[in-house]
C-alpha cells in the first residue's frame, strides 16, 4: 500500500522547474558539504531564512537537497585533501585519502558517490517502512508523559553521544538550550517569562536565528583567527587521481553488499536516536565494518570497505533521523532539527497527528528523498571532479559572505532586527561554549524540545492530580525511564572504570584456563 | 575546542561557578512565578501546572550539574590563581583574539550601523569589501568584483525570488 502512494507522490512531484530546483540545490549543498568549514546543518538554517518566502512544495526540496548533498559532499573534501568537509565524513577521510594518495582517488570518489547513493536509498525505504509505524505507535501509547520522557531522553542521549570533552558538557550543553526555550509566553497559561520587561522576547527566543549563530559564527571565527587560513592543499592530489578512469566498481560492490546492508542499518537506527545523527552513524559503520571485515588491517590504508561503510551509514542516517521527525515531532540529527524548524515555519506539524492532518506527508518526504538521491548521484558525477578547483576558494573570500547570509537569514524569518541581535548573541556565546568542548547539537535540540517537554510535564501532572508515580508506571514511560537512567549511568567514570575491571579480569581468567 | 587539559578544566571550573550563580538566579526567579489556577478553578491553583515548574526543575539540574563540573575539574588540576586572571589578560591582546574581535565589530557594524541606513545592496557591498580588505583575501580589483557580484545576488535572491523585504 505504501509503494502506491509513494508512487503517487513520486508522479504527482514530477515537474521540470521542481527538478530543476532540485539538482540545484543538491548541487549547492554538495558544494556546503565539500567546503570545510560549511556544514550541513549551517547550510540547512541558512536556506531556511532563504527559502522561507518560497511556497512550501519549492522550500522543503529544497531544504532536502541541501541536507543530502551537503552529507554527501564532505567525502570529496575527505577523499581530495584529507579534510572531511563535515563530521560525518571524518571516517571517510581515513581511507579516502590514502586511496588518493596511491592514484585511485576517482575510484574512492566514485565508490563515496555509490555509497551515498545507496544509503539514501536504505533510509528511504525505512523512512517508508517505520514512520507511518512509530506514528502509529506514538498515536496508541504516547501520551503526555511519554512525550516529556522522550524530550528528556533526546536531551540526555544527545548529550552523552557527542560531548567533545565529558558528557556532562553535553548535559550542561541540553539543559541549557532547555532553559533556552522557556523564555517568552508559556502555552498553558500565556504567562511571560524570563522576558526581563524585553516586549521582543515575549515570543520566545527564535529558533532559527539561534541555530544561525551557534552553527555559523563559531564557523567564521574559527576559520579566520589563524593569520593565513587555508581550507586545504589540493595540490596534494595529483591530476592523474582525478582522470582515472579504469574502475572494478562492481566487483567491488558485490563483495561490500554485507558491509552495505549492515552499515545502511547503523545509519537508520543511529538516525532514529534524537539529536545522535550522522556523525555518530559514519563513525559506528565504519567501526562495525572494520570488526567484520576479513582484512581489518587495510583500514586506516586505503580500504573500500572503509570507505564504503562511512558513506553508506551517514547517508542511511538521513532518512532514519526523518523517522522520528515526522512520526514524533523529535529530530534524528542536528540537520534535522532545523529542518524540523523549517516545518514549522511552513505550516507543518510533524508529529502522530501529522498522519491525520496532512496523511500524504511522509510519502511526499521520501519522494523528495529519492528525487534527492538520484539528484546527488547526477550532480555528484559532475562536481567531483571541478570541486578541486572549489577547495582553492580563500576562507578570507567566503566566510564574509557566510556572515552577510548569516545575518540575513536571521532577518528574513521576522523581518525583525531583533533576530540578528539573537543570531549574533547566540553566535558569541556557541563560540565559546564549543572552545570549552560543549557540543552545539544538544544545545539545539534542547530549544527545540523545551516547549514540548514543559507543556506535556504539566500537562501530564494534572491528569495525574500531581502525581509523579505515572512517570514510572506507564509501560512506555518506564522504557524511556530505564533508557534515561542507563545513558547516565553508563557514562558515568565509576560505571566505565567497573567495566574495564571486569573486561580485563574475564580477560585474564580466559588466559589462565 | 582548547586543546591544553589543564587550562580547559581552569575554563570548567570558572564557567561552572558561573552557570551554578546564573542558574540559581533563575531558579529563584522560576520560584516567584504565580501558581495559577486551570480550568477546576474549584480545586484552586496546584503547583503541578505551575508556569515556573520546568523552569525551576532544570535550574536546579543546571546548577547540580555546575556543582559536579567544578568539583571534577578542581580535582583533575583545574585550580585558578592570580596567575591565570593574567594570562586571560594577555590571551586577550594576542593577535588572534583581535582578528576575532575586529570580525565581530564588521559584522555588527554591517547588522546594526549600516542595514537601514544605507540601501541594501551598498550596505552588503561595504561590508564584504571592509572585511575582505582587512583579511587580505585577494587583488583589489578581484575583490571589488567578487563583492559587487555577491552584493548583487544577495539582493536579487533574497529580495526578487524570495520576496522578503529587505532592511
Amino acid at each position: 500500500m505504501g509503494f502506491g502512494i509513494l508512487f503517487r507522490e513520486i508522479i504527482g512531484l514530477f515537474d521540470a522547474y521542481l527538478v530543476l530546483i532540485i539538482l540545484a540545490s543538491t548541487s549547492l549543498g554538495i558544494i556546503i558539504g565539500a567546503l570545510p568549514g560549511l556544514t550541513a546543518t549551517m547550510g540547512v538554517a541558512l536556506l531556511t531564512g532563504l527559502t522561507f518566502g518560497l511556497p512550501t512544495v519549492y522550500a522543503i526540496p529544497i531544504l532536502m537537497s541541501i541536507y543530502v548533498g551537503a552529507i554527501y559532499g564532505g567525502s570529496i573534501s575527505a577523499v581530495l585533501i584529507n579534510i572531511p568537509g563535515t563530521g560525518a565524513s571524518a571516517a571517510t577521510a581515513l581511507d579516502g585519502f590514502p586511496l588518493a594518495q596511491r592514484g585511485e582517488g576517482v575510484r574512492a570518489l566514485y565508490l563515496t558517490r555509490i555509497a551515498s547513493f545507496i544509503g539514501t536509498i536504505i533510509g528511504l525505504f525505512c523512512l517508508l517502512e517505520f514512520a507511518p509505524l512509530l506514528a502509529t505507535i506514538g498515536e496508541r501509547y504516547f501520551a503526555s508523559h511519554e512525550y516529556f520522557l522522550l524530550a528528556v531522553f533526546g536531551v540526555v542521549i544527545c548529550g552523552s553521544l557527542t560531548a567533545l570533552d565529558k558528557p556532562i558538557k553535553g548535559w550542561i550543553a541540553g539543559f541549557i538550550g532547555l532553559m533556552m526555550s522557556f523564555v517568552g509566553i508559556e502555552e498553558i497559561f500565556g504567562y511571560p517569562r524570563y522576558t526581563f520587561g524585553n516586549p521582543n522576547l515575549l515570543s520566545g527566543i527564535s529558533f532559527i536565528p539561534a541555530m544561525i549563530g551557534i552553527f555559523g559564527i563559531p564557523q567564521i571565527l574559527n576559520t579566520l583567527k589563524n593569520k593565513n587560513p587555508v581550507f586545504a592543499n589540493v595540490a596534494s592530489v595529483s591530476k592523474k587521481t582525478v582522470t582515472e578512469k579504469r574502475i572494478p566498481l562492481l566487483t567491488i560492490l558485490r563483495k561490500n553488499i554485507l558491509n552495505i546492508v549492515r552499515s545502511g542499518l547503523i545509519g537508520v537506527g543511529i538516525g532514529t536516536i534524537p539529536g545522535a545523527g550522522e556523525d555518530i552513524a559514519s563513525w559506528l559503520s565504519y567501526d562495525r565494518a572494520k570488526k567484520g571485515s576479513k582484512h581489518p588491517e587495510e583500514f586506516g590504508k586505503g580500504s573500500y570497505e572503509g570507505i564504503i561503510a562511512s558513506e553508506t551509514g551517514n547517508n542511511a542516517c538521513i532518512g532514519g533521523a526523518i523517522i522520528p521527525l515526522l512520526s514524533l515531532g523529535v529530530p534524528g540529527s542536528p540537520p534535522a532539527a532545523v529542518l524540523l524548524g523549517a516545518l514549522y515555519l511552513h505550516g507543518v506539524r510533524p508529529g502522530p497527528m501529522l498522519a491525520f492532518e496532512n496523511p500524504t506527508f511522509s510519502y511526499t518526504m521520501t519522494a523528495i528523498l529519492l528525487y534527492c538521491a538520484v539528484a546527488l548521484l547526477l550532480c555528484g558525477f559532475f562536481l567531483s571532479s571541478i570541486m578541486a578547483k572549489v577547495l582553492k576558494v580563500k576562507p578570507a573570500i567566503l566566510m564574509p559572505i557566510v556572515g552577510a547570509l548569516s545575518i540575513i537569514g536571521s532577518y528574513a524569518i521576522g523581518i525583525n532586527i531583533f533576530d540578528i541581535k539573537v543570531m549574533v548573541v547566540c553566535g558569541i556565546i556557541g563560540y565559546f561554549l564549543t572552545e570549552m568542548g560543549y557540543p552545539p547539537a544538544p544545545l539545539i535540540l534542547g530549544t527545540i524540545l523545551g516547549p514540548m517537554a514543559d507543556a506535556n510535564f504539566r500537562r501530564a501532572l494534572l491528569t495525574s492530580d500531581g502525581s509523579i508515580l505515572p512517570f514510572f508506571m506507564r509501560p512506555v514511560s518506564i522504557i524511556f525511564v530505564i533508557l534515561i537512567t542507563w545513558s547516565i549511568v553508563s557514562m558515568l567514570p565509576i560505571y566505565i572504570k567497573l567495566k574495564s575491571r571486569l573486561k580485563k579480569k574475564r580477560r585474564h581468567d580466559n588466559e589462565n584456563n | 575546542m582548547i586543546q591544553d587539559k589543564k587550562t580547559l578544566r581552569k575554563c570548567d571550573v570558572a564557567f561552572g561557578t558561573f552557570l551554578i550563580i546564573v542558574s540559581i538566579v533563575f531558579f529563584v526567579m522560576a520560584f516567584k512565578m504565580p501558581i495559577l489556577a486551570i480550568g477546576r478553578a474549584s480545586q484552586g491553583p496546584e503547583l503541578s501546572t505551575a508556569p515556573g515548574l520546568l523552569p525551576m526543575t532544570v535550574s536546579a539540574t543546571l546548577c547540580a550539574l555546575g556543582i559536579i563540573l567544578v568539583i571534577s575539574a578542581w580535582r583533575e588540576g583545574g585550580r585558578i590563581s592570580g596567575k591565570d586572571f593574567r594570562n586571560a589578560i594577555a590571551k586577550v591582546k594576542t593577535d588572534e583574539s583581535k582578528r576575532m574581535a575586529l570580525i565581530c565589530l564588521i559584522i555588527m557594524l554591517y547588522a546594526f550601523g549600516l542595514l537601514k541606513r544605507v540601501h541594501f545592496s551598498l550596505a552588503t557591498f561595504i561590508y564584504l569589501s571592509v572585511f575582505m580588505f582587512l583579511f587580505k583575501a585577494t587583488h583589489p580589483v578581484k575583490m571589488i568584483i567578487i563583492c559587487g557580484i555577491t552584493a548583487a545576488l544577495i539582493w536579487f535572491f533574497f529580495g526578487r525570488v524570495a520576496l522578503i523585504p529587505l532592511p
